[in-house]
């Protein structure tokens, strides 16, 4: 192991998902020096990018946190996703439904509205036109194009075609954006469809040229919903963008691997990236590791783990049943009242947790992305002031 | 075979029963020789038998029987006793000398046998029986439930059954019918006013991923529970329970059983304690014998209705899956007698016929041809038809090795109509992560039959049964980035199920 000399920050923020990110991007707004580190493919990548901000507030609250200072953070998340995401280049549109407000980026479609079809109230995405054509690759890489067409005939009174492309296995990731682009105008020039539906497979760098596919064919263009693809990335890129933007020294493939704790309060955090350790002195850390999928929380047998073996981990076991999945989505690092880490049974003054590692905060039970942005925001602002 | 215009019903899908449910060990008969030496005989002349007429659907891997420690020394000569009188080959073998055969067996195993045991595939060989029966002419539906006899004067007239694919009821008028619906023939014979003494015995087996052993090892003790571990494909299959229930919702896998099979096989591996569980799942076994559990003998039982006041109604229960053969054998020499047909058995000796594909003309690169014949015993030659001209096409299931064209090739057939008939016909789904990705390529593949929403709900389902038992450490993870992929899909759908 090879020793880096020692480093100072503010406020350290620890993984760089959706909650990472923001919470990194609140403090270096304010004018602290930050640094973010994290390793790995986040959630917030491997998501569909499409975004739900629930009016059920009963996870985050169950945390103890204040209800107005929960509406407040929610509807600051809600803000970041509109303006300082379009100044990264991403689009997001929103819509009021059901039981909360969703936010995909421009052009995403969610499948569920086309069901209801275009006439119904309360859609986030009408169609507007009766016929719709699905284009996919011949080897569906990603993208299975006759079963999002069967699906959407199944589910609406529209009419769907579907149209193969390519041949070659990777197409998708072999093309330039320019190819990719002719071969959806041809294919697009020879469908009846009005609206036109295509792999998700522009990213946050190319996201302009989606006009010009529009302009080109003269037909509107949609990407479905698709998680582990294209949207997520394209939301993370944007979501590093802001904070790069913001000032935030960011690292990629860099692990904590130990934190040091006295008298409640976090002095010291070792880094490691490969064969060199760092040692990071911090005025205050937000933890935003993620949730199972994300790396923040593991199962050792049936019990909900912190990897580090550092936090005290809640998990709740009651109800009866054998739905472990719900129970295991119940788990996650213990805090409060507030976001304050709990070690050893205390509270730790300048260490936060927010995002999926926070109980009840993981899907199939929490609420993904807006619940994980809103309570970065209320670790972001209690960092800050522990800073000073 | 013997030339009568046969029918065959099943309610659900083939091998959807028992026979789909058991832990696929083509017994030698050294499980029985001590016990139930009848079954053992019975069990040395068939599985010769099957190795040969049923050659694609078993893996003749051989196996052990091994004593443990604190195991009974004296059971050993017992047992090799046994085994002499019933014709059953066993081979005496050191400690040294099991170990040079299974590397991962405990440093507790103190001596024990080497014998004739395999490997046999319950789908592939109801599957294979089902098409050779076609072949001969037989008419064979799935997923069509007999519901109502017609009886006058002690004899069954009209049979009506229900076609789970459109709801429909159809009719025969047989001359003969025989029951043979496993743990549901004691309802069967009773919907005739018949009566059929039967014990339900349910029994647990755990899968776990990955191999620890390369033929089946098995306690040198007397039947208990969790004493087998049988290599299966790309996972291994350890069990079993022994718990006698009295109706269908008793009948599914507890954490009990699971822990205590655990803790048994892995006193002879013990390695299979860190191994991956993917999933329990389990069956009842239709027991002929009054007494359950253990005691009970595994030997068959042909019962002819005409004492109890029905003249054309035969029931076939108890029995083995490796001796399925001779059970059919005697019962079809009993439905013959009826109807004064003389024709002689030839089971035993006709090769069940499976399209193979000649070497020299096989389209597929090796290691899916392997894959292939792994999974089929040959790479069947009506599925090249359905083969990407140029191209290998997609594979659809990276656990398994399935191709898109695979799952295309059986989803045409009329007999699958969900995503579990084609997992059971292909493998796909049935590796670690459960179907996750495939799911959604066989849905596509089956898009053209059913409702999506309806299909991938189903077999989300299904196989959550099976894996709620066992998930913990890797899988529940798994299990969780499953709920995370889910999650959009479920939400599209109300909200339902989450
Ligand atoms: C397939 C999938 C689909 C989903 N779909 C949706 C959806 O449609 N809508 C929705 O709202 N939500 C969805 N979610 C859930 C959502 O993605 C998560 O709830 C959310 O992204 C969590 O954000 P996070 O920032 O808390 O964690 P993450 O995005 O997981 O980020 C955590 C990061 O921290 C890093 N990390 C962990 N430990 C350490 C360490 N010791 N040192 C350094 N770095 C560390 C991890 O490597 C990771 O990069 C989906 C999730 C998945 C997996
Ligand atoms: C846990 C366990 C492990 C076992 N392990 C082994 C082993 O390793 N080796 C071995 O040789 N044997 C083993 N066995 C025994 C073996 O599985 C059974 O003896 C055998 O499968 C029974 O076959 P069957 O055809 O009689 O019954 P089943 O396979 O149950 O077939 C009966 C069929 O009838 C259908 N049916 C029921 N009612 C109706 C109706 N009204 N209309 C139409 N169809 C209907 C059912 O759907 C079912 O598919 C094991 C059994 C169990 C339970």
């Amino acid at each position: 192991m090879i020793d880096l000399p020692k480093k100072e920050v503010d406020v350290l923020v620890i993984g760089s998902g959706a909650a990472g990110a923001i919470s990194a991007w609140d403090s270096a707004v304010k004018g602290l020096d930050v640094s973010m580190i994290g390793v790995g493919t986040p959630a917030t990548e491997m998501s569909s990018g499409c975004i739900r901000f629930n009016d059920d507030r009963s996870v985050p609250e169950g945390l103890g946190l204040d209800r107005g200072d929960l509406e407040d953070a929610f509807s600051r998340a809600e803000r970041f996703l509109i303006d300082e995401m379009k100044t990264s280049g991403l689009k997001m549109e929103g819509a009021r439904r059901d039981q909360g407000r969703y936010y995909r980026c421009h052009g995403t479609i969610v499948p569920e509205n086309i069901v209801q079809g275009p006439t119904s109230s309360g859609g986030l995405d009408r169609i507007e036109g009766e016929r719709i054509c699905v284009i996919g690759f011949e080897d569906r890489t990603e993208f299975d194009h006759r079963l999002f067409a069967k699906a959407l005939a199944q589910r609406s009174d529209l009419r769907v075609e579907h149209i193969a492309v390519g041949t070659t296995n990777g197409v998708l990731r072999n093309s330039s954006v320019d190819d990719l682009l002719d071969m959806f105008v041809d294919a697009a020039g020879s469908a009846s469809g009005e609206v036109v539906f295509v792999p998700p497979f522009i990213s946050l760098k190319d996201i302009d040229r989606w006009e010009e596919l529009e302009k080109r064919s003269g037909r509107k263009f949609a990407e479905p919903v698709m998680d582990l693809g294209m949207p997520g990335a394209r939301l993370r890129d944007a979501l590093i963008s802001s904070a790069s933007r913001a000032g935030v020294s960011i690292t990629n493939g860099a692990s904590i691997v130990g934190m040091s704790i006295s008298k409640g309060s976090l002095n010291e955090v070792t880094v490691r990236s490969g064969h060199r350790l760092q040692h990071i002195e911090c005025g205050a850390a937000v933890f935003c590791g993620g949730g199972l999928v994300g790396g923040g929380l593991g199962v050792s047998g049936k019990d909900v783990i912190d990897p580090l073996g550092l936090f005290d981990v809640r998990y709740l076991r009651e109800g009866d049943g054998i739905d472990i999945l719900a129970r295991a989505s119940s788990g996650g690092i213990r805090t409060g009242p507030g976001l304050e880490a709990i070690v050893d049974g205390e509270k730790v003054r300048n260490l936060f947790v927010a995002g999926a590692s926070l109980p009840g905060m993981n899907i199939v039970e929490g609420n993904g992305i807006g619940d994980a942005m809103a309570t970065a925001l209320l670790a972001s602002k209690a960092a800050t002031e522990a800073s000073r | 075979m013997r030339g009568v215009d046969v029918m065959l019903l099943e309610k659900g899908d083939f091998c959807s029963g028992s026979s789909g449910g058991n832990h696929g060990l083509l017994h030698s008969g050294a499980r029985y020789a001590v016990k139930d030496p009848e079954s053992a005989k019975e069990c040395v002349s068939e599985s010769r038998i099957l190795k040969g007429i049923a050659w694609n659907c078993i893996e003749d891997t051989g196996g052990m029987f091994v004593s443990v420690g604190k195991d009974d020394p004296g059971f050993a000569d017992v047992f090799h006793d046994a085994c002499k009188a019933t014709g059953v080959r066993a081979a005496r073998s050191t400690a040294k000398e099991l170990h040079q055969v299974e590397r991962n067996l405990s440093d507790d195993v103190a001596d024990g046998f080497l014998v004739d045991d395999a490997v046999i595939d319950p789908f592939r060989l109801v599957l294979t029986n089902i098409e050779d029966a076609r072949r001969h002419g037989a008419t064979v539906r799935n997923h069509c439930e007999v519901v109502s006899f017609e009886r006058s004067d002690g004899h069954i007239g009209e049979v009506k059954f229900k076609d789970q694919r459109n709801g429909s009821v159809g009719s025969v008028v047989p001359e003969v019918v025989v029951n043979a619906a496993g743990s549901s023939s004691g309802s069967i014979a009773s919907m005739v006013g018949g009566n059929l003494a039967m014990t339900r015995d349910y029994g647990t087996l755990v899968v776990f991923s990955g191999k620890l052993v390369s033929g089946t090892v098995n306690r040198l003790r007397p039947p208990s529970d969790g004493d087998i571990i049988v290599p299966s494909h790309t996972s291994m299959i350890a069990g079993t329970t022994s718990r006698s229930i009295s109706g269908p919702s008793d009948a599914r896998p507890t954490i009990e059983d699971k822990e205590l099979i655990i803790k048994e096989v892995s006193e002879m591996v013990p390695a299979l304690r860190g191994a991956r569980a993917i999933r329990a799942y389990g069956a009842s076994r239709p027991l002929a014998s009054g007494s359950s559990g253990r005691g009970a003998s595994r030997t068959f039982k042909l019962i002819d209705h005409e004492e109890g006041g029905v003249d054309n109604l035969i029931s076939i229960i108890g029995g083995k899956l490796t001796t399925y053969r001779m059970m059919a054998e005697r019962t079809s020499d009993a439905v013959c007698a009826k109807l004064g047909v003389r024709a002689n058995c030839t089971t035993g000796e006709e090769v069940m016929e499976a399209s193979r594909l000649d070497e020299a003309v096989t389209l597929v690169s090796a290691s899916q041809s392997e894959s292939m014949r792994r999974r089929y015993g040959h790479v069947p030659s009506e599925m090249m038809n359905v083969v990407p001209v140029g191209s290998m096409g997609v594979q659809s299931c990276s656990c398994e090795n399935v191709m898109r064209f695979e799952l295309e090739h059986y989803a045409s057939s009329e007999d699958v109509i969900t995503i579990a008939d084609l997992m059971r016909r292909t493998r796909a789904g049935m590796g670690y992560c459960q179907g996750t990705g495939c799911m959604w390529e066989m849905a596509s593949a089956l898009s053209d039959e059913g409702d999506i929403d309806l299909l991938i709900r189903d077999f989300v389902r299904e196989r959550r049964e099976g894996s709620s038992t066992v998930i913990e450490g890797d899988q529940l993870r798994q299990e969780m980035f499953r709920s995370h992929l889910l999650w959009p899909f479920q939400a599209a759908r109300g909200g339902e199920e989450r």
